[in-house]
């Protein structure tokens, strides 16, 4: 008869726990917690051409549904057309778009997905926390009587036990078998568990062993002065070997931030002492020079951070020139390390560096592709400054006995200091490198945007065979001066699509390309005035690319994001805390003074910089295309044409002012959990994300014969509510520490569209209309009631509105 | 007597002729379904079919209580006399195309590149207007509204929805002439001939 291998009641409880999951997962779902889209906006963050072939995208499987909804006529070979879009597979914890979730609506964008920081900044602040409790460890140990035979060490044995507030107790044992130190194996135990064998070998202390004993004296009288003066030089041995013992227990650590993905470490320096105290007793027999020794001692130690906070500057990839000088060496720089990590003995390789470039995918009607930055020189990435200082004070006690000599006590004191630097490494006698420069003008485009994968020409990025490498001492260099510095020997790289770019600077009224080569026009519609570029001036303040046909998309309004935090918070210690299911815990867990003073641990970043996430498509023109007067696409110019106009809801003009932003957060309240390891309740933490945004919409598309007006509701969504402060302001509850918390800023939909000929702008030549409910995903947080779902597209019709009405029987989504 | 049963007998024969259901009559009233298919025959004159070189166009007429009817299951807003009133201002068809004998999808009829693909659907969605006419007594009229239906091939066929305004002048007993001049799959000039008698019966749908 067959029986379960395990015990019933172990199957019942499991399935019990199974069954509960999936109840509370199916009646209280905890998916719907991120929400508000982070820092991009749904409604530009996924685009479809009109002529998709495909319900099914072939790469996930997803379901996916094309609507062609209008097009804007336009003459000379303007003109444009949209298609409302759905794909399924979306997240429960996205937002709806203006036309509902799953759907978009979208004319076109550029998308930065951001690594690392983002590209164009330069010389930013950000503040990094790594508060951390002092780190410290008591020992008491001793090792057992070890054998010594000619003063080499036979056999020895050690024990420790060692307390560290981090880590709890500890025993550590080992044992050391020695041949006249010529070959040592040793192993060593941590609360029983074996931490490997280690084998030295090391034949020049034959040669040591020989040369010591030729010296002795041989008459009575010398022989035993000698004999003393030899104890004495034995002595002074044990002297020093217990000093530099002592001085040599010491920790070492590198504090590393929590950072996101693609950063390298930032280091912050430390500061420590380590305290030792030793009793010894020594028995020798000289007739054999054999004898054995017995140690007991015990040790304090302590680390810690010198700042809790630090505020630092960053330069992003596009600007990493800058920081190569010397007077930023506590700068940090825009890579990421492949293998990062503290430098072992047995490595081969150093971590390899690269750069954390942006990538940019442009999105439009006729045009797609991802693209980043390439500098024209290869440069030098190097980790921040940073200096670290340990003190170490150490004092012994022995008893020496020496049988048929006598006996008699040492002392020894010892004081000492260790510094460590992380800093660059020399250059050596090579040539200095460096990165070309965006602001150096006599450099021919020492920065450029480049499509991957394009197929147009090459970058050349030399072919030298022969590996780096260095050598491992107190002061390495790097090697050679065979490795190029310029990409194509410094020509332009070939491409088949060109990028360009503006500053913000450049396109500022004082720039001296203004008139010149750029006009900073303000046409009748405000999109072109919403940005205040004084002082973001090294961001960049538009794209200009071109498709297959020639037509120029100029993405010309920046999107920004600012205010963005990352950060973790140790929970132990911290009183007033809810915990959600062990998936989000509530809580005053936050960076101000007030809260900070209470939690032991927070490390993460915090960067108010703004930078642009997305940059909207404000005009599309053809080959032929001459703009008459300098002020962009109108009536009057020459060529085809189609021109973009946005209304923004929230954000400000100058990017750095309070205002209205909208607020995301992930999760939406509260702290994600990781409870760590189970046997250590010190280590449970909670973190969270979050930042602002500015929100457009689009608001028409004109071209020289017609225009198509994007009309928003009257009525307020019910959902799509941006997050709370983290820190409470008058009676709203703050988002940390409540989980009905919401903010008060609301999203648009999308009421309808309307086409209107220039000619005659009276009546709409076509009517799109857009009907939603609020069905998908009740109980949604972010929304006006707390029960409401997401904003669904229900129905699409068609219009026809002039001398009689008209429609077509429309589109239903169920 | 045999005279008499002669007579009667043509009587009966007479009788029974003339009680026989006349296929071409129009039911007083048919459930939705039923209505479906009713228009769908083309015996009813409610649909016009060409073909052409393996391809066939199908012109159907889509009567206002139709479209009204269809309208209010998903629609509350409008009881079904408005929607009725509404459809009724205007001329409704819908044109299908589809490989005859064949299940690929129409769409990649002589299509060799993605770009030629891409400029048909620009050309099915939004440029019908333009190839698309309907001729009543020597008048000329262009559609006011066309969609495109784009099944992505799980139909073999494409539908498009074609929307005229109705003339004020029109009559029962006046030809209904939709032409199509085919510049998408290279057929020519189809033409489809309607009688308006014929588009003004129709059966109430229950």
């Amino acid at each position: 008869m067959y029986s379960l291998p395990f015990k019933h009641y172990l199957v019942k409880g499991i399935s019990s726990l199974l069954i509960f999951a999936i109840f509370v997962q199916t009646f209280a779902p905890l998916s719907a917690y991120a929400l508000t889209s982070g820092p991009s906006q749904p409604e530009f963050s996924s685009f479809e051409p009109v002529a998709t072939n495909s319900m099914v995208n072939e790469f996930s499987g997803d379901f996916n549904y094309n609507l062609p909804v209008i097009e804007i006529p336009g003459a000379h070979g303007g003109g444009y057309a949209m298609s409302l879009s759905y794909h399924a597979g979306a997240s429960p914890e996205e937002d709806a778009s203006w036309v509902g979730y799953g759907w978009t609506l979208n004319p076109g964008a550029i998308n930065r997905s951001k690594r690392g920081f983002a590209d164009d900044a330069d010389g930013e602040p950000i503040k990094y926390w790594n508060k951390a409790p002092m780190n410290w460890t008591v020992s008491v140990g001793a090792t057992t009587p070890h054998i010594e035979l000619f003063t080499a060490n036979l056999l020895s044995g050690n024990g420790t036990i060692r307390y560290n507030n981090y880590r709890g107790f500890a025993l550590v044992t080992g044992f050391t078998l020695a041949a006249a130190g010529v070959v040592t194996l040793s192993t060593s135990y941590v609360n029983g568990v074996n931490q490997g064998f280690s084998l030295d070998l090391n034949p020049g202390k034959l040669l040591q062993g020989a040369f010591s004993k030729e010296t002795a004296p041989r008459n009575n009288e010398s022989a035993n002065s000698a004999k003393k003066g030899l104890n004495g030089f034995r002595k002074l041995k044990r002297v020093v070997k217990r000093g530099l013992n002592s001085l040599a227990n010491r920790t070492y650590s590198t504090s590393q931030f929590f950072d996101e993905t693609g950063k390298a470490t930032v280091f912050t320096p430390f500061k420590g002492a380590n305290f030792n105290v030793s009793l010894s007793g020594t028995l020798g027999w000289l007739p054999v020079d054999m004898g054995g020794e017995i140690t007991v001692s015990g040790g304090f130690n302590y680390q810690k951070n010198k700042e809790e906070s630090s505020d630092k500057t960053y330069y992003g990839y596009m600007y990493s020139a800058k920081a190569e000088t010397g007077d930023k060496k506590e700068a940090i720089m825009d890579y990421m390390l492949e293998r990062d990590g503290s430098f072992q003995k047995r490595d081969k390789f150093l971590p390899i560096p690269y750069a954390n470039y942006d990538y940019f995918s442009s999105t439009g009607e006729g045009i797609t592709g991802s693209f980043r930055l390439q500098n024209k020189r290869i440069g030098h990435f190097r980790p921040n400054y940073a200096h670290s200082v340990t003190y170490s004070a150490s004092a012994g006690i022995g008893l020496d006995a020496m049988l048929g000599t006598g006996a008699g006590p040492d002392f020894s004191v010892g004081v000492g200091r260790t510094d460590m630097w992380v800093k660059p490494w020399k250059k050596g006698d090579i040539e200095e490198v460096h990165f070309a420069s965006p602001d150096d003008s006599t450099e021919d485009e020492p920065v450029f945007f480049r499509y991957s994968n394009d197929m147009g020409g090459f970058i050349g990025r030399g072919n030298v065979q022969t590996k780096a490498s260095a050598t491992a001492s107190s002061n390495p260099s790097l090697p050679s001066n065979e490795y190029p510095r310029e990409l194509n020997g410094g020509a332009r790289a070939g491409r088949s699509t060109y990028i360009g770019y503006n500053t913000n600077e450049d396109m500022m009224e004082t720039s001296p390309y203004n008139n010149k080569y750029i006009k900073s026009y303000n046409l009748n519609d405000s999109s072109r005035s919403y940005v205040e570029r004084g002082n973001i001036s090294k961001g960049i303040g538009e794209f200009v690319t071109y498709n297959e046909s020639g037509m120029c998309y100029t993405y010309g309004l920046p999107v920004y994001s600012r205010n963005e935090a990352r950060l973790s918070f140790g929970l132990h210690g911290v009183g007033g805390l809810t915990n959600n299911h062990n998936y989000l815990v509530y809580g005053n867990l936050s960076t101000s003074a007030q809260d900070a003073n209470n939690i032991k641990t927070i490390s993460g970043e915090e960067n108010t910089n703004p930078y642009a996430s997305t940059y909207l498509l404000t005009a599309i023109t053809s080959p032929d295309y001459l703009d008459k007067n300098l002020d962009g696409p109108t009536d009057d110019d020459y060529g085809g044409w189609t021109r973009f106009t946005y209304d923004r809801k929230y954000g400000t003009d100058n990017k750095k002012a309070n205002g209205s932003w909208y607020r995301w957060r992930v999760p939406y309240t509260g702290f994600y959990y990781d409870r760590g390891d189970l046997t250590d309740i010190k280590d449970d933490k909670g973190s969270v994300s979050y930042g602002e945004k500015e929100v457009y919409y689009l608001d028409s598309i004109v071209t020289r014969t017609h225009i198509a007006i994007f009309v928003r509701s009257q009525l307020q969504r019910l959902d799509g509510l941006d997050a709370a402060l983290e820190n409470q302001v008058g009676t709203s509850p703050s988002a940390k520490n409540n989980a009905s918390a919401r903010g008060i800023h609301k999203l648009d939909k999308l009421d309808k569209i309307i086409l209107y000929a220039k000619d005659d702008p009276s009546k709409p030549v076509k009517t799109v209309h857009f009907e939603y409910d609020y069905s998908s995903f009740p109980n949604t947080p972010n929304t006006v009631s707390g029960t409401s779902g997401k904003l669904t597209l229900k129905k699409v019709w068609f219009e026809y509105n002039q001398a009689v009405n008209a429609k077509i029987s429309p589109y239903v989504f169920h | 007597m045999s005279r008499k049963l002669i007579g009667i007998i043509l009587i009966i024969v007479t009788f029974m002729y003339s009680c026989k259901s006349d296929k071409h009559s129009i039911p007083v009233s048919l459930d939705f379904k039923g209505f479906e298919s009713w228009i769908s025959d083309e015996e009813n004159g409610l649909v016009k079919i060409r073909e052409y070189h393996g391809l066939e166009f199908s012109m159907f007429y889509l009567p206002s209580t139709y479209l009204a009817y269809k309208d209010k299951k998903q629609a509350n807003i409008m009881n079904k006399d408005s929607l009725i009133d509404y459809y009724s201002q205007t001329l409704n068809f819908m044109m299908r195309v589809r490989l005859i004998d064949k299940n690929p999808n129409v769409l990649y009829l002589g299509i060799s590149s993605i770009e030629e693909y891409k400029e048909r659907i620009m050309q099915l969605n939004f440029g019908l207007d333009s190839l698309l006419k309907m001729h009543i007594k020597s008048k000329e009229y262009v559609p006011i509204l066309t969609s495109f239906e784009n099944t992505y091939g799980i139909s073999p066929y494409a539908n498009v929805n074609i929307v005229f305004i109705l003339p004020k002048d029109i009559k029962e007993g006046d030809e209904v002439d939709i032409s199509f001049q085919d510049d998408i799959f290279n057929t020519g000039i189809q033409h489809f001939l309607f009688d308006y008698t014929q588009m003004k019966t129709v059966p109430i749908i229950k």
